[in-house]
């Protein structure tokens, strides 16, 4: 790959790169990992596969995606080879999140979100926080635009009910 | 002013729920949701809007952060660079050699064209065999160069000494004196030879005339 367009285009979008494999792994180390590897295959891609690159962004998105869903399998078959049934690996992230009690109202929305279906969940986090089109968010996630569209409305929709329901909540405990 | 904004507010908001938004219009709530002055009726987007510019500052760890690859270079890459090391160093060196010139006895000032003519000394030509031989005067052209200081330059010629070998005024007057006194028996010789060969010319363009 041209030593230019990596350090123009690639290496700047490492953070957007990570923040998406943490949002897919729910992990920090393995996120670093994916980052890390699907910036080796960047560096290390022939001239022919890069040549017809439009978008960047999309296709380093496109690479973590599928790097973090080979980790995810990864670690569900160690999970099944596990004797005793129990993950070896220390739990963070999401796993952590799910388990330790929501102290404020901004960690309940994040554990909400993490935990809306995967589609929703990925859509959400390219359009909200890492502001693709949808177009990019249809390569990225290899799904329809009507799919990006759909799943859009309904996670925004869900979070707003958290919110209302989080706010009430809030209203209570303070009678 | 503050309530249509206001309105404009509540509206778009309606349509980011329904995902109708734009990028454009949605980096507008960001920005407005920034701000500290939010209104109570806002408060539930107003957390939703800080979640995601607090999601959106997160960076990789500082101590695991991921090493820049080192460029690689080829042979014809350092190839080039050694031949382009060289070549700038040779048109320096060649560039920085001392020109062997002899060194000027004066310059003359003209008036009007700011420029000196610089007088070049008589060079002497030395024959092979290592010893003197024979010694002959040659002339030397006159080389122009442009003056730095044309304030300087006066209305009349001036002679500017580069090297004064004199410390007695009046003995380098007396060299110029006979100097000039040899110049000049010089030329009285030369004229006199030149008018003795006018005359031998005239006397043979007679002899012609008369014979035809």
């Amino acid at each position: 790959m041209n030593w230019t367009i990596f350090h123009q285009h690639v290496y700047p979008i490492r953070d957007k790169l990570y923040r998406f494999a943490l949002r897919m792994t729910g992990s920090v180390p393995e996120a670093e990992d994916v980052v890390q590897e699907v910036l080796e295959r960047v560096w290390k891609a022939s001239e022919e596969q890069s040549d017809g690159v439009q978008n960047w962004e999309a296709w380093c998105m496109t690479m973590t995606r599928n790097r973090s869903l080979d980790t995810l399998r990864s670690n569900a078959r160690r999970q099944m080879k596990s004797l005793d049934g129990l993950d070896e690996r220390t739990p963070d992230g999401a796993d952590a999140a799910q388990a330790a009690e929501a102290r404020d109202m901004a960690d309940q929305v994040r554990q909400f979100m993490q935990k809306l279906p995967e589609k929703q969940r990925l859509v959400m986090h390219l359009r909200d926080i890492e502001e693709l089109s949808y177009e990019e968010i249809s390569q990225v996630l290899d799904i329809s635009l009507d799919q990006v569209k759909v799943s859009l409305h309904r996670a925004r929709k869900a979070i707003r009910e958290k919110l209302l329901e989080v706010d009430a909540h809030i209203y209570l405990s303070s009678k | 002013m503050i309530m249509k904004q206001m309105s404009n507010i509540r509206e778009l908001l309606d349509r980011y729920w329904d995902g109708e938004t734009t990028l454009k219009e949605e980096r507008f709530l960001k920005a407005f949701f920034a701000r500290e002055d939010i209104p109570e009726e806002y408060r539930q987007e107003a957390r939703w809007f800080r979640i995601l510019q607090s999601e959106q500052s997160v960076q990789m760890p500082g101590a695991r952060r991921i090493a820049l690859p080192v460029r690689r270079f080829g042979w014809y890459g350092m190839a080039a660079a050694a031949a382009v090391l060289l070549l700038t160093a040779g048109v320096w060196w060649w560039t920085n050699q001392p020109e062997p010139e002899a060194q000027p006895i004066a310059v003359i000032h003209l008036p009007d064209k700011n420029q000196k003519q610089v007088v070049q000394p008589p060079t002497v030509v030395v024959t092979s065999g290592g010893s003197e031989k024979q010694r002959e005067m040659t002339e030397t052209p006159v080389r122009k160069t442009k003056t730095r200081t044309p304030s300087k330059v006066k209305s009349s010629i001036q002679f500017e000494l580069i090297e004064d070998t004199c410390d007695d005024p009046e003995q380098a007057l007396a060299e110029i004196k006979a100097a000039l006194a040899l110049v000049s028996s010089k030329i009285n010789k030369s004229k006199h030879t030149l008018e003795k060969g006018l005359q031998e010319v005239d006397h043979v363009d007679v002899l012609l005339k008369r014979s035809m």
